[in-house]
């Protein structure tokens, strides 16, 4: 009886599973096909041999690990990392609460939707332009900034050959293209919130502020915790593409990062088997920040991620 | 009561003061690029340009659809993101809906397949070695295909399916003899126009600002989409590519202040298609950040 | 049963996968013909019937498409093999090569230009190039005559196995960098009585010159607004060094072979004194990091510049300002190496020999074929035909002597874009062989001007390291300390001289954190390959 009911089942499904297989199939070809490269983290690659018949390296096949995690620049790139990493997650988890905060208070509907729809342009701009925008702003003879800089009787600055500069270069730019983005989801929520509480309160006497702080940010608090997680678990993804288009020779020793290393060394270098050990340590540092992250949200009554 | 309007005329104040800061700094910059494009090479070069165009002018538009390469690039980039946004549509709704049906035999397990992408990838050498065995390096469909399952989409739209349309239309269709892609074609579809919107939006916004798989898997200049183009020309400040197809002639100086004008011109051209399209989009942002916000 | 479909799915995945990457079957030409082949080397022609040969090469934004080039069709017709190319865009050359090599199937039959050691070492092991020993012994005779002059082709492009698998890039001339001063500028401030020097010869005086560039106002035109050093400051950088007695800010051979890691000695820290003066007194352009060829000639039209690098005057300040420029000699100090009781002057010296020109894939059937082709290259008359394209079309002799000429591009066409359509010796500046006895012969104005320009550095050339080959381990060492270590330099040098560091307090630190980079290791691989290539 069981069995059947089973087969009638995956017959029910079959049709389910026919319109699955398009994307299955990409997903077999482009994502777990390639899985099987791992492996070369672990050997000696070489293009004759291929994947499979590289020998192993030494030290269970760890050697690779080890030499990154013993080569000098190991703690440079890590602390470049996280230092952009963490900076940015910070930043943009409270900007867009902010920019929400503000916005929800806009009385005139026409203003705001004026403001949302604006802000959200940036979000739109690809990453080569933005860093081609950065860079034409930024020049220290002609750029923008540093003539107005100079006009008011600064000092110009070499922006984009300055290692301190880039960490701000790069988080502030990604909030002024993310922000307005990221604050759709609050401005969702804040749009959910009872009315009652906010008569009830003015009638208590509350300040505007007061039930700002009081009614709307707790309204947020939730869907920024959500968020809040799933940003940590991704801390050591910092997006490699605009992190590698801002580096020049001057500021390497403030922009590069494990993804840019990884690449350089990969591809340019051709030391594939290093390359991928080192984005594999990347990956594994994600999932384990990943897997604590879920197991405390779990313990402290919040939802898991899966 | 007075002092009440009070403080809410000083709350306004401030909200309102700190919207058009926010607003400046969110335009400025874009503004900038504008005012820029339309002004004449020599005031672009000497920087003079700051509130309102100088010299106005068209000729930086023209150098941009005169130059073979932006304007390949430029069309390139146009089919590609039709394409691949068609193509990005199909498998990612093809492949939510089953995975929103709680009764299809076997639904956990291809949900961790379809997961599991999403915290191990192969990197970029295995990935490449697959692409050229499949005959697909320097084709168009290098760009489209390995990228076109994004497992954060997919779940997306899973989720918004199974929390936004009621079960019981579902049954009330299988009662009514349809099969399962009766189903997907007829309700789903037509009730998923929210997350839809979303996600062409989000295909198309992916498919027009890539540039780094078109950099690995693109060989023949011909075929690259427009911000290739633009790496070279705003970030490597290649002007040489502009110079070649300039007027001989120029002097160096020129042909410099030439190739800065011609930039934002580029900058403006590349950005503006979607800069017009999103706000037809906008009214579906909000339902589908909230659904993408939510546990998967 | 739930177990069962994830374990069936886990197969069908497994063997998929296993299927492509197993299926990559060895396509080499099953119709080659091996009595095609012409052995004969005097006939120009190579093959009876047409072959197509493929080659992988660099593509320039000014270079026409290959198979359009002058020189390629002309050789094509000449040798009547079909040459079809792979162009690959220079911006992304490396990491589209490097994976290029991942996929055997698709390799071409060749890669023209731009094959560096380490690739010729680690594929040359793995029995992927070809080697040329007997190649060149039985099919290139123009190659062997040169060999035969210059025996520093066979030291540079022997590996360590005994073979050679690249055709080595000549230029007998020795190509540098030139460093351009404001003649009029200066003998106007002799004039005055401002310095009593024509041109500087020493650190001293050209710091004396460009303050007197700053101050006088040698323009004359009523306004402080002279640049005095306003140049890109990667070679310019090398020009000053020079001055303390170094070519390179990496590793460099000494007098006696031995190496040295130069930011690790003393010259270094006074070089970086020196400039941190120049930048601190505002002699040099304040944004030397991020100045383009196109900020250089915008000063240099409006007449600003005292002294720049470029390779031409007229690319800095236009036709117009050009001849008042005019190269200066390296420069000496008090750190200048002596010999004889008296200062050595040093100037970089692009190699002259560089083993990157071509190699042959294990996998092509022609590699007879191909050896041939190269060998035209080093002819007198392909060596013509590269550099400046065909008699009577793009040069003529000046006359019936035939020993000197000028070219005859069109009127009013760019001639680098012009170059473009002949020769892919533009922009990368690619070449087989560049013989001075055909380069010197031009006598087009410009050309006259720029080879005295380089005559005054003609007698200092230093190369910076002989062109040493290292084994496969010595290169994955060697990739692995410089990506970290060049890095680093750059960084720490713009830190002292911006002023984020200090030269005196965090000098030790700075040492210690080369030698913690492994400089020690480095240097000890560059002895170990230059016993090696001593012994050739």
């Amino acid at each position: 009886m069981k069995i059947k009911s089973k087969k009638a089942e995956i017959k029910r499904s079959l049709s389910l599973y026919a319109l699955m297989t398009p994307s299955l199939i990409l997903l077999i070809l482009f994502s777990y096909l390639p899985m099987y490269g791992i492996i070369i983290a672990f050997k000696d690659y070489n293009a004759v041999q291929g994947i499979w018949g590289s020998p192993w390296t030494k030290n269970f096949g760890f050697s690779h690990f080890i030499r990154f995690v013993t080569a000098y620049n190991f703690t440079s790139l890590i602390k470049n990392t996280l230092v952009l990493s963490l900076y940015s997650l910070v930043v943009n988890a409270i900007c867009p609460v902010v920019l929400a905060l503000f916005v929800n208070e806009i009385q005139n509907k026409a203003f705001k939707r004026t403001v949302q729809t604006i802000s959200y342009s940036p979000y739109f701009i690809s990453c080569v332009v933005m860093v081609g925008m950065v860079v034409s702003f930024l020049n220290v003879d002609r750029g923008i900034v540093n003539k107005v800089i100079t006009s008011l009787g600064g000092k110009g600055n070499m922006f984009m050959s300055d290692p301190d500069w880039f960490v701000h270069l790069y988080v502030w730019t990604g909030v002024w293209q993310g922000v307005g983005w990221a604050s759709i989801v609050y401005l969702g929520c804040l749009s959910n919130v009872d009315p009652c509480l906010h008569e009830a309160a003015v009638i208590d006497g509350a300040s505007r502020m007061k039930r700002l702080w009081h009614i709307n940010l707790p309204a947020i608090i939730p869907v920024f915790t959500i968020q809040l997680i799933l940003s940590v678990g991704n801390i050591m993804n910092v997006g490699f593409e605009k992190a590698y288009l801002m580096q020049t020779d001057a500021n390497l020793s403030a922009s590069e990062i494990i993804a840019t290393y990884a690449y350089k060394i990969s591809l340019l270098k051709k030391q594939y088997s290093f390359g991928t050990a080192v984005g594999l340590f990347n990956a594994a540092i994600n999932i384990i920040l990943l897997f604590i992250v879920n197991f405390v949200s779990k313990k402290v009554g919040q939802e898991s991620l899966w | 009561m007075v002092q009440k309007s009070r403080e809410n005329t000083i709350f306004n104040i401030i909200v309102y003061a700190f919207m058009v800061i926010f607003l400046f700094i969110m335009i400025y910059p874009l503004w900038y690029c504008l005012i820029n494009a339309f002004s004449s090479a020599k005031e672009v070069y000497y920087g003079n340009v700051v509130w309102l165009p100088k010299g106005i002018t068209l000729e930086n538009y023209v150098a941009v659809f005169r130059e073979k390469s932006l304007l390949s690039g430029y069309l390139n980039t146009v089919f590609y993101t039709f394409a691949g946004t068609v193509i990005g549509l199909f498998v990612t709704f093809t492949a939510a809906y089953p995975l929103s049906r709680k009764d299809m035999y076997g639904r956990n397990v291809f949900m961790k397949l379809y997961l599991l992408p999403m915290f191990i990838s192969g990197g970029l050498v295995p990935t490449y070695i697959i692409v050229k065995k499949l005959g697909l390096y320097d084709t168009f469909w290098a760009l489209v295909l390995p990228g076109a399952v994004g497992v954060w989409n997919v779940v997306v739209v899973r989720t918004f399916m199974i929390s936004s349309i009621p079960g019981e239309l579902q049954e009330a269709a299988m009662l009514d003899g349809a099969g399962n892609i009766k189903i997907f074609t007829s309700v789903i579809i037509p009730l998923s126009r929210p997350i839809l919107a979303v996600m062409t939006m989000f295909h198309i916004v992916g498919y027009w600002n890539t540039y780094f798989n078109a950099l690995i898997y693109l060989n023949d200049e011909a075929k690259y989409p427009i911000q290739l183009v633009l790496r070279k020309i705003l970030i490597q400040n290649d002007i040489d590519s502009l110079i070649s197809s300039g007027n001989v002639s120029a002097s160096i100086l020129e042909q410099t202040m030439r190739a800065e004008a011609i930039k934002y011109a580029a900058i403006i051209v590349t950005i503006t298609p979607l800069l017009v399209i999103y706000p037809f989009f906008e009214k579906f942002f909000e339902k589908g950040m909230v659904v993408g916000s939510l546990k998967g | 049963m739930r177990k069962k479909l994830l374990s069936l799915l886990l197969a069908v995945i497994v063997s998929v996968s296993g299927a492509v990457f197993v299926s990559c079957g060895d396509k080499t030409d099953v119709n080659y013909d091996p009595d095609n082949f012409i052995e004969d080397t005097s006939n120009p022609k190579i093959v009876k019937d047409s072959v197509t040969i493929k080659f992988y090469v660099p593509k320039h934004s000014l270079h026409s498409n290959y198979k359009d080039m002058t020189v390629f069709k002309e050789v094509s017709r000449i040798t009547n093999i079909n040459m079809e190319f792979v162009e690959v865009d220079n911006e992304a050359y490396d990491e589209k090569r490097g994976l290029q090599w991942e996929d055997e199937a698709t390799l071409p039959d060749s890669f023209m230009f731009c094959n560096n050691m380490d690739e010729q070492v680690m594929y040359s092991g793995l029995k992927m190039i070809a080697p040329l020993n007997d190649l060149i012994d039985k099919y290139c005779p123009n190659y062997k005559a040169l060999m035969a002059k210059y025996p520093e082709i066979k030291k540079v492009s022997t590996l360590a196995d005994g073979n050679m698998y690249s055709f080595t890039a000549v230029d007998n001339k020795g190509s540098t960098c030139y460093q351009y001063v404001n003649q009029k500028w200066l003998n106007d401030l002799y004039n005055d009585n401002v310095i009593d020097f024509k041109m500087p010869a020493t650190v001293e005086e050209f710091k004396e010159m460009l303050i007197a560039f700053r101050d006088n106002d040698p323009n004359h035109n009523g306004i402080a607004d002279e640049l005095p050093l306003c140049s890109k400051f990667n070679y310019t950088s090398i020009f000053l060094l020079s001055a303390f007695g170094h070519v390179t800010k990496s590793v460099e051979i000494t007098d006696d072979n031995d190496f040295i890691f130069v930011p690790e000695t003393e010259d270094y820290k006074a070089y970086l004194k020196y400039v941190k003066e120049l930048y601190d007194e505002k002699l040099m352009n304040q944004n030397i990091y991020e100045i383009t060829d196109g900020d250089v000639a915008y000063y240099g039209q409006q007449g600003r510049v005292g002294c720049s690098e470029n390779v031409a005057a007229f690319l800095l300040v236009g036709n117009e300002l050009a001849d008042q420029y005019a190269t200066i000699a390296p420069l000496t100090s008090d750190r200048s190496p002596v010999k004889n009781g008296e200062k050595q002057r040093v100037h970089i010296c692009f190699s002259m020999f560089d083993p990157t020109a071509l190699i042959i894939t294990e996998k092509t059937p022609y590699k007879r074929e191909i050896a041939r082709l190269v060998d035209f290259f080093y002819s007198e008359e392909g060596v013509r035909l590269f550099l400046t394209g065909k008699e009577n079309v793009d040069w003529t002799w000046d006359d019936d002597t035939k020993t000197t000429w000028h070219t005859t591009y069109p009127e009013g066409v760019d001639t680098e874009t012009y170059r473009g359509s002949i020769t892919p010796n533009v922009g990368l500046g690619a070449a087989f062989y560049k013989d001075k006895n055909w380069t010197n012969g031009q006598t087009n104005e410009l050309s006259k001007q720029l080879n005295k320009d380089a005559s005054v550095y003609t007698p200092y050339l230093k190369v910076a390291t002989p062109d040493l080959i290292f084994t496969s381990e010595e290169s994955n060492e060697l990739a692995f300390i410089k990506s970290a270590l060049d890095a680093y330099v750059v960084g720490a040098e713009a830190d002292f001289i911006l002023g984020r560091k200090d030269i005196e307090k965090d000098w030790d630190s700075f040492q210690k954190t080369l030698k913690q980079m492994k400089t020690d290791t480095l240097i000890s691989i560059y002895r170990e390959a230059y016993k090696r290539y001593a012994a050739i």
